[in-house]
């Protein structure tokens, strides 16, 4: 369901409506609206609602991109949403008797929402993987704002946090379709000094001067640091991964000394790739996620996380995508709508594979009962 | 076989270079694995890595350390060497070993089936690596490929274990060391005073913290200890170890001097107890003060032995028992209580004792030994000690003068309570010959005569008018001389000539001798009842007259379920006649036999509880006629509750007319559902399948439209105009068959309708933004507000369709012509929504059809549409208690308006 104004009000009155001891409520909050999320939280946790959700650049809604207003989407509870703090921190402390108990209770997937722009989202997907994601496949996105100005965007029932991830286990099965269409353009390329998400030097020499240098040669396109962003969104790292597509990763400025910095990490002596993409190769890999999501079971809540970076490359064609992936959701199931966000950076977990933080992706997200499985 | 590329060579190298160089980043051993293991994870795409690696460190030699990725549960660290891990570690091929079934992984690990791989970590360990897709990624190629690298990494773990085990060894010896010196430096870091004297009892050392003990005896080392301590110390056994409490200085210490035979010294350990030896002398003088406050109390205190034999008596109870310590200690305390009380009061204790009471209070008499009564009030709390009665405390008050002031105030209240009691009822005494001797003031005020009109005066003649009254009062007054009272009604007459009804209570007089004198009466006025039960019984034959002209059977019954009241129109319906029905049961009159019990049961829970959920309810049920015919009735029951009890009263209806008809109605109404949903579920069923190859086609559609974009082809224009035609076809179908759908699931109901206070002005706001802001021809939709705001209850999601559908149609009919305006108008009773455009309006004759289902007006001409919108936006505005108008002339433009009322 989607709210267009988003109030501590409409949200209360809306939740209140539906049938809340059973149900866990996610609300996706698009960054452009006045909540008050302390009177909301305190309005929610009266009417003792279980929830979880974050914020985010903007909201899908069918084949709608919404700047502004709430969606929310109902799914039967199974456990309480669990949040982890303290993700700037590199001894963050993972919940382990939550996981297990959710695990006992029959939890089958889970969503989890996650500050974009927290340092230590590799170490964290680490924990994470060895303790519970090769059990069951995660749903998820990054949340921030557009600004990429780090900021409070986690929601839990104790507030809104910074640097902290909120994971709500389902008893649902979930199909996955994770796509993103870019193709090796130019590398591969060495990364000889970094860390984290910071890559300071390439094949030996400072970071942005090979990247400048390569992208004159690939496209004759002169990246500057004034106009970093603006070029550098055409051309993405990929970084190897043997057999599948590659994992991007999106440079989203540079500094003084000529570092680049990326949203997600990037190990040290990796190679990467400079990649290229056309709107209709991302248009494709649209339509094949959302084909893998849908092949075995009809939608019931589908969820969508797509790309803030990727709306910015594709401009006005990322109607086309939702149209798409829309119109394939409604077919297979009219009475289901899409719901999801755009977001900083995606989640998935597929057939058990590693647990990647993704970029310049689109990840959809089937959530279904037994009975709908094809 | 795949010839790999050029790429693909480049890419095998650099991920082996990658990996050997995330080896050897940390000398911990888990740091090592860990970044190998996960790179290994990452880059190959792989769903399991493990390593088994022998320790230097362990203990048992058939133990290994075990890591993987994920961590497989349990978490441990060490297990036991697998023995088909040990066959592959002893074996002497060190190359990789390739495994591609389930079976015969070495561990078995519940992953699934894939392809294995095992590689050698010197002669001491394992790596095995895993993959859910047999293929390249762990074909023997790749396995080739990666020895190297594996070797350099299983060379690196050595050189852990190696670090660990010297790492270990280091902390070892370090922790040796503090031991060593801890003990060492014991005493001069104990927190109590350790000395060392020597057998000639000079001072051989003194530890930190016995420097006050220096001080105050100014011992130095060397010095002969000082008398006082020298005393103690001689003065004990001869056991090796003495203890002695005394006072240095300021504080108190215990000492615990222990020899050391054989050896030329012994040591004198002290605590300091100054706290604890202060509590207890704080402890004697708090006794101290309590026994002097005892002593000097006003009240009595003593103490009794659990025998009742007197242990203490304060100087108070002493006093007041006019006695002696001498005479009062050791006595029973019964003697103390007055004879009268004395075998009560001791039966009182002797039950606090056997009962453990903690605390008794009691009043009671008490005799002084000069034989003086006095009462005392006493609290008696036993003394408890290690859970033990061990005797009673007694804390008594002389309270006589209480006691005397409380015993003359009930002797003055009994006196006066008859008088005060009877100051309402008049009093009459006549003698025998029924002359008035005397009437009260009460009386006077009943029959409206004073004293002197009365006394001297017949009361038969004067104050009874009838001669049933007459011949009662001479029955009353034979009665009265025979010795006998009785209690009548009569009614006797008023000064002023009315009535006045009486309740007589009759007794005899009788004079100083004992002869019946007279007689006396006391009169109560029971005008007033007399006269309501008159109205009260009159009010019921009118409403008796009410009930049986009732059109409805009324019928009562009582909490036992039987009739009280049966109506002329119960004897129709039911062809009991009331004389029949009364005192019947109703459960065996008119209620049918399967709603028996549950009727007896509910009748019981109500007079139970109070809960009653069918009562003041319209029912309807079935009942029986006295033929046994069952029949419809409506009916409601109330409970009324008179004099404690309840009585239900029903109003019946026969409804059997009604009934048949309604049951005609709803078969015919269920006809027409089945009929509808028949036609909604072949509609949606039709529409849905029509959709699904819809859309394969239109994606299909749109990937060739992409593809061709940037190819050049021979006739490539006609090709675009074929595709666009595709396109446009599709999605006038999709657009057709989304309305039908639709309007199928509002036909059945099924959309989902939320209403809640809505903005709506930023809720069109927002919908012109996000959905009208940008026209291929640029016009610009506005939007005029006029009256005063106010929120609505709107569903937001539907109302949104309602205008998205109007506006959407206002620029479609009014191409190359203004901009259409939306205006919401903020009326008193109501608001308006319109949307005008300037376009090719609509003909007269159509308007009437216009909101039907698949009707397009006549000019429409090649504008598409599927003649559904406006048929959906009625039913929707319907949904919202709205109106749907519209105004047109044809070729200047139409105004569509929803009007929803607050």
């Amino acid at each position: 369901m989607y709210l267009p104004i988003a109030t501590v009000e409409n949200i209360v009155n809306e939740l209140q409506k539906k049938n809340h001891r059973d149900t866990v409520f996610l609300l996706l909050i698009a960054e452009n609206n006045s909540l008050a999320y302390s009177d909301l939280v305190e309005a929610l946790n009266e009417c003792q609602v279980t929830f979880f959700g974050a914020i985010f650049p903007a909201l899908i809604y069918g084949n709608e991109k919404k700047n502004k207003g709430v969606i929310i989407h109902e799914f039967p509870k199974l456990t309480g949403p669990i949040l982890i703090e303290g993700l700037d921190k590199e001894e963050f402390v993972l919940p382990s008797v939550q996981f297990e108990e959710a695990l006992e209770c029959g939890a089958k997937s889970a969503i989890m929402y996650i500050d974009g722009l927290t340092p230590n989202i590799t170490p964290f997907f680490n924990k994470l993987y060895d303790n519970l994601s090769h059990t069951l496949d995660f749903f998820g996105g990054g949340a921030g704002s557009l600004s990429m100005q780090q900021q409070p965007c986690i929601l839990s029932s104790r507030g809104l946090h910074q640097d902290a991830a909120i994971i709500t286990f389902l008893d649902l099965d979930l199909d996955l379709g994770v796509k993103h269409g870019w193709s090796k353009a130019y590398g591969p390329i060495v990364i000889t000094k970094g860390e984290n998400n910071v890559v300071q030097e390439l094949n030996w020499e400072n970071a942005f001067e090979v990247y400048q240098r390569s992208l004159f040669e690939l496209s004759g396109e002169r990246v500057t640091k004034e106009n970093f962003f603006e070029t550098a969104k055409s051309f993405p790292f990929g970084v190897y991964k043997e057999g599948c597509e590659d994992i991007i990763r999106d440079p989203v400025r540079t500094n003084e000394a000529g570092d680049m910095i990326f949203v997600g990490a990037i190990p040290e002596n990796s190679a990467i790739n400079i990649m290229q993409g056309t709107t209709e190769e991302l248009l494709k890999a649209s339509w094949q996620a959302v084909e893998e999501a849908l092949k075995d079971s009809r939608p019931v809540h589908c969820l969508v996380t797509d790309c803030i970076s990727r709306f910015m490359y594709m401009g006005d064609k990322l109607q086309k995508e939702l149209d798409v992936v829309n119109r394939m959701v409604q077919a297979s199931n009219p009475d289901c709508i899409l719901e999801g966000a755009l977001t900083l950076g995606e989640i998935s977990s597929f057939d058990g594979k590693y647990l990647e933080f993704l970029n310049k992706s689109i990840v959809i997200g089937n959530f279904y009962e037994k009975e709908f499985q094809k | 076989m795949k010839k790999n590329s050029k790429s693909d060579i480049l890419q095998d190298v650099l991920l082996l270079y990658e990996l050997s160089l995330s080896i050897g980043k940390s000398l911990d051993f888990y740091e090592n694995a860990d970044a190998f293991l996960r790179t290994m994870m990452s880059r190959k795409n792989l769903e399991f890595t493990s390593i088994w690696v022998k320790s230097l460190l362990e203990d048992k030699s058939d133990h290994v350390r075990f890591y993987s990725i994920p961590q497989h549960r349990p978490s441990v660290n060490t297990v036991r060497l697998p023995t088909k891990i040990k066959q592959c570690l002893e074996r002497e091929d060190k190359h990789p070993l390739l495994l591609s079934k389930d079976s015969d992984a070495l561990i078995d690990k519940n992953i699934g089936p894939g392809t294995y791989a095992y590689f050698p970590l010197g002669d001491f360990g394992m790596l095995e690596l895993f993959s859910q897709h047999s293929g390249d990624k762990l074909s023997a190629k790749k396995l080739v490929q990666l020895e190297k690298v594996v070797l350099k990494f299983g060379n690196m773990l050595q050189a852990s274990l190696l670090h660990e085990k010297l790492k270990k060894e280091i902390k070892q010896r370090t922790e040796a060391e503090q031991r060593v010196e801890s003990i060492a430096r014991f005493p001069e870091e104990n927190p109590s005073p350790i000395i060392r004297i020597s057998v000639d009892y000079r001072l051989m050392y003194a530890n930190r913290s016995a420097s006050y003990l220096l001080t105050v005896f100014d011992l130095n080392v060397g010095h002969r200890i000082p008398d006082v301590l020298l005393n103690e110390i001689i003065g004990k056994s001869n056991s090796l170890r003495k203890e002695f409490e005394m006072k240095v200085g300021m504080r108190y210490y215990s000492f615990l001097l222990v020899e050391f035979r054989g050896n030329d010294y012994m040591n004198i350990y002290g605590k300091e107890i100054t706290e604890k030896k202060e509590a207890e002398i704080s402890l004697r003088e708090s006794e101290m003060k309590y026994r002097q406050l005892v002593e000097a109390a006003n009240d009595i205190i003593y103490s009794i032995d659990t025998l009742g034999y007197v242990t203490y008596a304060n100087p108070k109870a002493i006093q007041t028992i006019e006695s002696s310590e001498e005479a009062i200690i050791g006595r029973f305390f019964g003697e103390l209580v007055h004879p009268s009380q004395r075998e009560e009061v001791v039966g009182f204790y002797y039950k606090q004792l056997t009962e453990n009471i903690e605390s008794t209070y009691l009043r009671f008499a008490s005799i002084t030994d000069t034989g003086a009564e006095l009462w005392l009030a006493q609290t008696v709390r036993a003394i408890v000690e290690d859970d033990k009665v061990t005797g009673f405390t007694a804390i008594a008050r002389d309270v006589t003068e209480n006691v005397r002031a409380e015993q003359q105030l009930k002797r003055s209240e009994e006196k006066y309570r008859g008088i005060i009691e009877n100051m309402n009822l008049g009093l009459l005494e006549v003698n025998n010959n029924e002359i008035i001797n005397y009437a009260n003031a009460s009386f006077c005020k009943i029959t409206g005569y004073s004293q002197q009109e009365l006394i001297g005066k017949n009361a038969s003649e004067l104050l009874l008018m009838h001669h049933e009254e007459k011949k009662m009062m001479i029955e009353n007054h034979k009665l009265c001389e025979g010795g006998l009272s009785n209690v009548y009604e009569m009614e006797i007459k008023h000064r002023s000539g009315k009535n006045v009804h009486t309740m007589v209570s009759g007794a005899p007089l009788y004079d100083q001798h004992g002869k019946v004198e007279g007689s006396v009466g006391i009169h109560l006025d029971v005008t007033d009842r007399i006269t309501s039960e008159e109205a009260l019984r009159e009010s019921e034959n009118k409403l008796r007259a009410v009930i049986d002209s009732s059109l409805d059977a009324v019928i009562s019954i009582d909490e036992i379920g039987f009739i009280i009241e049966w109506n002329r129109r119960a004897e129709e319906i039911f062809g009991y006649s009331r004389e029949e029905a009364l005192g019947r049961e109703i459960s065996e009159t008119i209620i049918p036999h399967k709603y028996r019990r549950r009727h007896n049961l509910g009748v019981q829970r109500f007079l139970n509880t109070g809960y009653g959920p069918v009562l003041h309810k319209r029912l309807e049920l079935e009942a029986l006629r006295k033929d046994g015919s069952s029949f419809h009735i409506e009916l409601s029951i109330a409970p009324i509750k008179v004099k404690g009890h309840y009585v239900f009263s029903a109003f019946v209806r026969d409804i059997t007319l009604e009934k048949m008809g309604k049951l005609e109605m709803e078969k015919a109404l269920q006809k027409e559902k089945e009929l509808n949903e028949l036609k909604s579920k072949f509609v949606s069923m039709t529409s849905h399948e029509f959709r699904t190859p819809l859309t394969t086609i239109q994606a299909n559609a749109e990937l060739l439209e992409f593809r061709l974009e940037n190819e050049t082809l021979i006739g490539k224009d006609k090709v675009d105009k074929n595709l666009q035609r595709i396109n446009g076809e599709i999605m006038r179908l999709t657009h057709l068959l989304n309305d039908i759908l639709l309007l199928g699931r509002v036909e059945a109901g099924k959309i989902p309708f939320n209403l809640r206070s809505t903005d709506a002005v930023a809720l069109v706001e927002e919908l012109l933004s996000q959905s009208f802001s940008t026209q291929k021809d640029h016009r610009k939709v506005t939007l005029t507000v006029k009256g005063r705001a106010r929120e609505l209850l709107l569903d937001e999601h539907i109302f949104s369709h309602i205008l998205s559908n109007l506006i959407t149609n206002a620029l479609k009919y009014s191409q190359d012509r203004p901009a259409p305006e939306v205006k919401i108008d903020f009326r008193l009773a109501e608001v308006v929504f319109s949307v005008t455009d300037y376009g090719i309006g609509i003909p007269e004759d159509d308007r009437t059809r216009l909101f039907d289902s698949f009707f397009r007006a006549s000019n429409v001409d090649n504008i598409q549409g599927t003649g559904l919108g406006l048929s959906i936006v009625k039913q929707y505005t319907a949904m919202h208690k709205g109106q749907l108008e519209v105004t047109s002339k044809v070729g200047i433009g139409s105004t569509f308006s929803v009007v929803i009322p607050y």
